[in-house]
C-alpha cells in the first residue's frame, strides 16, 4: 500500500567538484558495464567546441537541446563533454578550461523511481530538477492550456514569468 | 544547460517526438535578462542528435527475446526459438519476413488481451472491427488513459503525451500532499483516508505508465525500414510493456550486445536572429524557433544514418 507523503520538495542543485571528478572518472566504466555502451562518438564536435570556447570567453550563453530516445542519453552526453570534448578541442588548437560541464534539467519524477541516492548524486553534479507534470498541471489549472514545460535556474520564479508572458 | 525538449524518452532511435516550446522560451528569457543586466553575451540553442547502434547486429538475441515474450504473454506455449538467426549475420528475406510476422502477431495478441481487459473490467467500448493495428492502438491508449483521467477528474485534452503528464500531476497531488503541512500530526482516521487515496492514485498511475511506453509507436516503424535497430526499439517496448503486466517494471533491460552512441551536433540557433520577431509577437517567435529546432533534430537522424 502506498502511503500519503509530504509534498515533493525542490532538490537544490549543489554542484560539488569532488563528486563531479568522481563521476567523470567512473562514467566510461559505468556506461560499459551497466549499459553495454562501449563508446560515444560525436559528429561535428567543432560546433560544441566553438560554443564552449565562446562561453568560457564570456561571449556566449547556450543551451543544448538533445534528442531523448533513452534514459542513458544524459550520461552519454556527460561522457562526451567531461572526458572527450576537451581533447577534441585541443586537436583544434583550443584549450577549454575544466570543468567542461552542463547543468541538465531533469524531471523531478526521476528520483521517485531511481531512488533518493540518485537524486542526491544528480544534485551534486549541479543538475536542476524540474517538475514537468506539476507545471503542466498548474498552468492547466490557471489557463486551461499550457504554454511550456521546462524550467530555468536563474531569474524570477517560473510562475511569475509565465504569468507575465501570457499577459 | 542541457534539456530534452521532447519531454520524455520515447524509445525510438529514429522518431523525434513533438518538442515542447519550453527551451525556446528559455532562450528568449535568457536574452531578456542579459539585456536588462547590460551584458553583451549572445544566447544560442544547440540541437544534438543522440542515437545508438549495435556493435554486432543482435538478430539471434532479438529472436530469443521475442520467444520469451511470446511465452510470457500466453501467445505460445512452446518456444519458437531463434529460427536460424545468427548475431552479426544479415537475415535472409524469408527470415526477416518471419521475424516481422512474429512481431506483428505478438503485437496483435497483446492488443486483443488489453482490449478485452479494458472492456471487461473498466467498461471501455473499444470498436475493433475493420480497424488496423495503429488505429486499434490509438483507441486502446486513449481508453487506458480514460481510466486514470476519470478517477482523477481530469479532462482528456490534447495529445497522448500531454494527457499522460496531466494524469501524473493529478496523481502526485494525491500522493505528495502539498495541502497537508504536517502529515505526522494527522488524526489516525484522516491519515487512513490520505493513505487510501494515495494507494488508489498509485494504482491508477499504472495505466498511464503503460500508455506512456507507446507514445511514439506508429505501427509502421519497422515495416518502413526493417533494420536491426528498429526491430530492437520495438521489441524492447513490448518487453517493457510485458514487464509491467507481469508486475516487475524495474527489472534490467535485456542484454542485446554491446552498443555505441552517436551524438550529432548541427549549427546552433542564435536568439538574436529571432529577437526582433519576439519583440512584435512573442508566441509566434517561440513557435517558429521551436519548429526550427524540431526540424534540426530530425535532420540529425538523416546525418547520422
Amino acid at each position: 500500500m502506498t502511503q500519503a507523503q509530504s509534498s515533493l520538495e525542490f532538490i537544490p542543485p549543489a554542484y560539488s567538484p569532488v563528486i563531479w571528478n568522481l563521476a567523470k572518472g567512473i562514467i566510461p566504466f559505468w556506461l560499459r558495464y551497466n549499459h553495454s555502451i562501449v563508446r560515444v562518438e560525436v559528429d561535428h564536435a567543432e560546433e560544441l567546441v566553438h560554443l564552449y570556447d565562446q562561453f568560457q570567453q564570456g561571449k556566449m550563453r547556450f543551451m543544448m537541446a538533445f534528442r531523448h530516445p533513452s534514459v542513458i542519453d544524459p550520461p552519454c552526453l556527460a561522457q562526451l563533454l567531461w572526458n572527450q570534448l576537451p581533447n577534441l578541442a585541443q586537436r583544434q588548437g583550443i584549450s577549454l578550461r575544466s570543468p567542461v560541464h552542463t547543468h541538465f534539467i531533469y524531471d523531478r519524477g526521476i528520483p521517485l523511481w531511481a531512488g533518493k541516492r540518485v537524486g542526491w548524486g544528480i544534485s551534486k553534479l549541479g543538475e536542476h530538477p524540474f517538475a514537468v507534470a506539476q507545471l503542466i498541471g498548474w498552468v492547466c489549472d490557471q489557463f486551461g492550456n499550457y504554454l511550456l514545460t521546462d524550467s530555468f535556474l536563474w531569474l524570477l520564479p517560473l510562475k511569475e514569468r509565465l504569468m507575465a508572458t501570457m499577459k | 544547460m542541457a534539456a530534452a525538449p521532447e519531454g520524455a524518452t520515447n524509445g525510438h532511435n529514429e522518431i523525434v517526438s513533438p518538442i515542447e516550446p519550453g527551451i525556446a522560451q528559455f532562450g528568449f528569457w535568457c536574452q531578456e535578462d542579459l539585456i536588462k543586466a547590460e551584458r553583451q553575451e549572445q544566447v544560442a540553442i544547440a540541437p544534438l542528435g543522440v542515437r545508438y547502434f549495435y556493435q554486432t547486429a543482435p538478430w539471434q538475441y532479438l529472436a530469443e527475446l521475442l520467444t520469451k515474450l511470446e511465452l510470457d504473454s500466453g501467445l505460445c506455449d512452446r518456444p519458437l526459438g531463434a529460427r536460424g538467426l545468427v548475431n552479426g549475420k544479415t537475415p535472409s528475406k524469408d527470415q526477416e519476413a518471419e521475424l516481422y510476422q512474429r512481431l506483428i502477431t505478438l503485437a496483435e495478441h497483446l492488443l486483443t488481451l488489453m482490449e478485452n481487459f479494458y472492456h471487461k473490467f473498466y467498461q471501455q467500448q473499444l470498436d475493433t472491427m475493420n480497424k488496423d493495428l495503429p488505429a486499434r492502438l490509438q483507441n486502446l491508449l486513449s481508453a487506458a488513459l480514460n481510466i486514470a483521467e476519470q478517477s482523477f477528474g481530469v479532462k482528456p485534452n490534447g495529445g497522448i503525451g500531454d494527457r499522460c503528464r496531466r494524469v501524473e500531476h493529478a496523481a502526485w497531488s494525491r500522493i505528495y500532499r502539498e495541502d497537508i503541512p504536517e502529515l505526522a500530526n494527522l488524526a489516525p482516521a484522516v491519515r487512513g483516508l490520505a493513505d487510501l487515496v494515495a494507494s488508489e492514485s498509485e494504482l491508477r498511475l499504472w495505466h498511464m505508465r503503460l500508455v506512456e511506453n507507446f507514445v511514439s509507436v506508429t505501427g509502421h516503424y519497422v515495416a518502413e525500414k526493417p533494420s536491426v535497430e528498429r526491430f530492437a526499439d520495438t521489441i524492447l517496448l513490448l518487453w517493457k510493456m510485458i514487464a509491467r503486466l507481469k508486475g516487475d517494471p524495474s527489472t534490467k533491460t535485456p542484454y542485446l550486445g554491446e552498443k555505441w552512441a552517436k551524438i550529432t551536433a548541427v549549427p546552433p540557433f542564435l536568439i538574436t536572429d529571432y529577437w526582433e520577431q519576439y519583440q512584435g509577437n512573442r508566441r509566434q517567435a517561440v513557435a517558429d524557433l521551436t519548429h526550427n529546432l524540431q526540424q534540426a533534430l530530425e535532420q540529425t537522424l538523416v546525418l547520422s544514418s
